[in-house]
């Protein structure tokens, strides 16, 4: 086993693992150190993927139909060195990269070779309602051995992803990756790219898995506080305080490590289909300006990104160009994407290292001039724990150690319902977080973007609503219930936009969870203080008692869903239609 | 009704527990249809006495309305008490019950006539994290009663709990049948240290004090014991 011993140089990691973590630790201090060292100690059936060479940008053409061919079928695949069955498309994890040129006219045709429906939504692309994708609500799904053709104009440009809108097929793999270039050319230099899709996997049954959330909401979260943790907390801070923050959580039967419903102990977390040994490899040459589109298509998993010693200049967010930033780590929530250039200017291998917020896990990858180069991880970080931001509480005498130093908008008294018994509490302050960077980021002076820094890097008129819709987010860890303004899907009604109209989207959330909602069909416009450059997106991450608001113009007919993209919160109810009706429109469902 | 018929409508409310697959509607993202749950929190053998003491809570349903089914007692040819309810949630934390309940005297003949009558009871989670069960019996006789248990459960490390349980009861007048007194009558208090293998196999170590109070300890001579237990907390 060649491995030279100078090189292994694993950092312990400074979180106190659980009997659980503690195994998948000794499984990756023996592989994952050294990404892509370990080869030939995995058994004879794993073979190492070749290296991924990337992509040259392509010369601007003429706009065209592109079409692709794509197939929805139960496949075996090999995850983390274990055999497994996926919901593959055309047989892969994650499905292909589809690429367009911004004026071409897409034709995907999609077969589904499963026993059950399934169906593709096309996450971010503006397109008309049929062709959105969710069963249901804009199309009738494709059935076993049917085939639906897909065919939508392409008029904007971007990193986009798609993924089924069936069940839980997104989480048995069920997703790929779109790139659409502009037609006058890419707007950023870079000399060659990469996507890097984020993904979560559990050997599992999605099903069971929720079944089991169903039973005990916190049935995955081996990194409860302890026995242990009240001593060491004691010795740090003093009895008095340590058993008043005890009965502050117990009191309000809430805990400060619910941080993920589904976490690194049944969770394998990938890098375009692959666990962290052997790792995927992308290739460059030293020297190069390499633009990285990282997309999260996780079910279930807000990964924190960095390149360690590289700096990373955010050049895309959301597939829309943003005004460029250098940051040294970001957050990428579910269903959101994000592009960054790098300068990768010596002859060695770098890593992309993508840890899970709850830090119950991580995904990793080698950005390598060379297969088979090495790349040190860095150690992970120990798990954060919510404070009062998080539970929106009035600013007393206690003071969480997490969030202290953090920039606070003005907060706001929550008023009005508690949204009945499927909500578990309500904050009661609010605040806008934009400028947070999160749970567990920040605090060891890393640069970590935040969406207060996200300026359009095109400029635009910015029209005044007529309208404010404002909708709280709420759950009950205990009962697994999530939904909106206490009410889950089954029992809701749709939500009403006028066709044109120019709206304000209030959304509150009462829960202690992060939420990343998605409107289909629609930008919304974060409002985040930039003025006439106010970015777009097509999913926003709501923090746990955070308001926030979005501008919407409802310039898209139809039907719409609206929804946590945590897929299982999704399932369970948070989830919305959102009918854009023509004027009149709302008057004639008056009076039938 | 006699205990042969009064054993073949639990036999017939349980089966759904049993039998019931978690399912869901087929149209997306409607709310996760039926659950079905059953917890064994106790299923022990203690220092005294042969019989395996049993205490399981089960349920089927959705999120806010479910079927209830509690059984405790000793297996096999020992005293049961058994519940099925309906219950629905009235607060964030809470369920509120009704249904009936019964008893089963291991002493009885099997053509007996059952005690049993309604219950109507709250269950749910109290600030600190305490699972409370709270139950008034109204027996067909009008006689009162009540049960309580609380419990509490305490992480030593991410898979090794340790669980004080606290169960009493109380009666509005003296049951000689029940071998209740009038008042606070019988409670137990047990310590289980149970040991997480999954979440949902845990065996245990236990040790339990009972205390008869007031009139029921004269009913009761075997009240006051310390004794140790060996057990298994299973739920699926």
């Amino acid at each position: 086993m060649p491995v030279t011993p100078a090189k292994v140089s694993f950092a312990p990691s400074p979180v106190k693992p659980s009997p659980l973590s503690r195994r998948r630790f000794v499984e990756a201090a023996g592989t994952a150190g050294i990404l892509s060292a370990v080869a030939p100690l995995l058994p004879p059936q794993v073979s190492r993927r070749p290296a991924d060479e990337g992509l040259r940008p392509l010369a601007p053409r003429p706009a065209r139909p592109v079409s692709y061919d794509l197939a929805i079928a139960r496949t075996p695949v090999t995850i983390d060195g274990r055999r497994a069955t996926g919901t593959t498309i055309n047989g892969t994890i994650p499905g292909p990269l589809l690429r367009f040129q911004e004026g071409d006219d897409a034709i995907i045709r999609v077969t589904n070779r499963l026993d059950e429906e399934t169906s593709i939504h096309w996450h971010g692309i503006i397109l008309p309602s049929e062709m959105d994708g969710v069963p249901g609500v804009t199309f009738p799904g494709i059935h076993p051995g049917e085939t639906f053709e897909y065919r939508f104009p392409i008029r904007q440009s971007g990193t986009y992803w798609f993924h089924s809108h069936s069940g839980f097929q997104e989480q048995a793999g069920h997703y790929g990756s779109i790139l659409i270039d502009p037609p006058d050319g890419p707007p950023d230099r870079f000399d060659r790219e990469h996507v890097i899709v984020l993904s979560d996997w559990t050997f599992e049954d999605p099903r069971r898995v929720l079944a089991r959330l169903k039973k005990q909401g916190d049935y995955y979260n081996f990194e409860r506080r302890t026995l242990g943790d009240f001593f060491r907390d004691v010795a740090r801070d003093g009895f008095g305080s340590t058993v008043r923050d005890r009965l502050m959580w117990s009191s309000m039967r809430m805990n400060p490590t619910d941080i993920s419903d589904v976490t690194g102990a049944t969770y394998t977390y990938l890098v375009n289909g692959a666990a962290p040994a052997p790792p995927w490899t992308g290739l460059f040459r030293p020297g190069e300006r390499v633009r990285l589109h990282f997309i999260n298509a996780a079910a279930g998993t807000f990964f924190d990104v960095r390149l360690p010693g590289v700096q990373l200049s955010v050049v895309q967010a959301y597939g829309q160009p943003v005004v460029p930033i250098d940051v040294e780590e970001f957050r990428l929530a579910p269903a959101e994407t994000i592009s960054v250039v790098v300068e990768l200017k010596e002859d060695r291998a770098y890593a992309i290292f993508a840890e899970a917020m709850d830090r119950s896990g991580f995904a990793a990858a080698v950005l390598a001039p060379r297969e088979g180069m090495l790349a040190e991880i860095p150690p992970r970080r120990a798990r954060p724990l919510l404070g009062m931001n998080d539970m929106g509480m009035d600013h007393g005498a206690m003071t969480g150690p997490e969030h202290a130093g953090h920039q606070m908008a003005e907060p706001i008294r929550h008023t009005g319902s508690t949204h009945g018994v499927e909500n578990a509490m309500v904050p009661e302050v609010l605040a806008q977080r934009l400028g947070d960077p999160g749970l567990g980021l920040g605090a060891d002076g890393r640069a970590v973007l935040t969406y207060s820094d996200l300026r359009s890097r095109e400029p635009r008129e910015v029209a005044e609503p007529t309208r404010e819709v404002e909708l709280h987010l709420t759950g009950n860890m205990e009962r697994f219930t999530w939904g909106i303004d206490g009410v889950p899907f089954e029992r809701a009604q749709p939500i009403r936009f006028t066709l044109g109209e120019r709206l304000r989207l209030v959304m509150v959330n009462d829960t202690m969870m992060n939420h990343p909602m998605h409107l289909h069909g629609m930008w919304m416009e974060l409002e985040n203080g930039q003025g006439t450059s106010i970015p777009r997106v097509h999913t926003v991450n709501v923090k746990p008692a955070e308001r926030l608001s979005l501008l919407i113009t409802a310039d898209a007919l139809g039907k719409w869903a609206f929804h946590c993209h945590l897929l299982y919160h999704m399932e369970v109810g948070m989830f919305r239609i959102v009918e854009v009706v023509p004027v009149g429109g709302a008057a004639d469902d008056a009076a039938r | 009704m006699r205990r042969a018929e009064l054993l073949a409508v639990f036999a017939l409310l349980a089966a759904p527990i049993a039998r019931a697959q978690d399912t869901m509607s087929h149209a997306p993202h409607m709310e996760w249809g039926r659950t079905s749950f059953l917890l064994t929190e106790v299923l022990e053998r203690r220092t005294s006495g042969d019989a395996v003491r049993f205490d399981l809570v089960g349920w089927v349903g959705g999120s806010s309305r479910r079927f209830w089914f509690k059984a405790d007692g000793a297996l096999l040819e020992g005293d049961k008490e058994l519940q099925a309810l309906y219950g629905r949630m009235i607060a964030p934390y809470w369920d509120l019950q009704l249904g009936a309940w019964a008893d089963i005297d291991s002493g009885d003949p099997v053509d007996a006539p059952i005690r049993g009558g309604a219950a109507i009871g709250v269950q749910g989670i109290a600030p600190g994290w305490f699972d409370v069960d709270a139950a008034l019996l109204i027996g067909t006789d009008a006689r009162l009663s009540s049960r309580l248990t609380a419990s509490h459960d305490l992480y030593v490390t991410q898979r090794l709990i340790l669980q004080p349980r606290l169960e009493a009861s109380w009666a509005a007048r003296p049951d000689r049948q029940r071998r209740m007194g009038a008042g606070l009558g019988e409670t137990e208090l047990a310590l289980r240290l149970r040991y997480e293998i999954r979440r949902e196999f845990a065996p245990y170590l236990g040790v339990a004090w009972d205390r008869a109070f007031g009139e029921t300890g004269t009913l009761d001579p075997t009240s006051g014991r310390r004794q140790f237990a060996l057990g298994l907390r299973l739920w699926f």
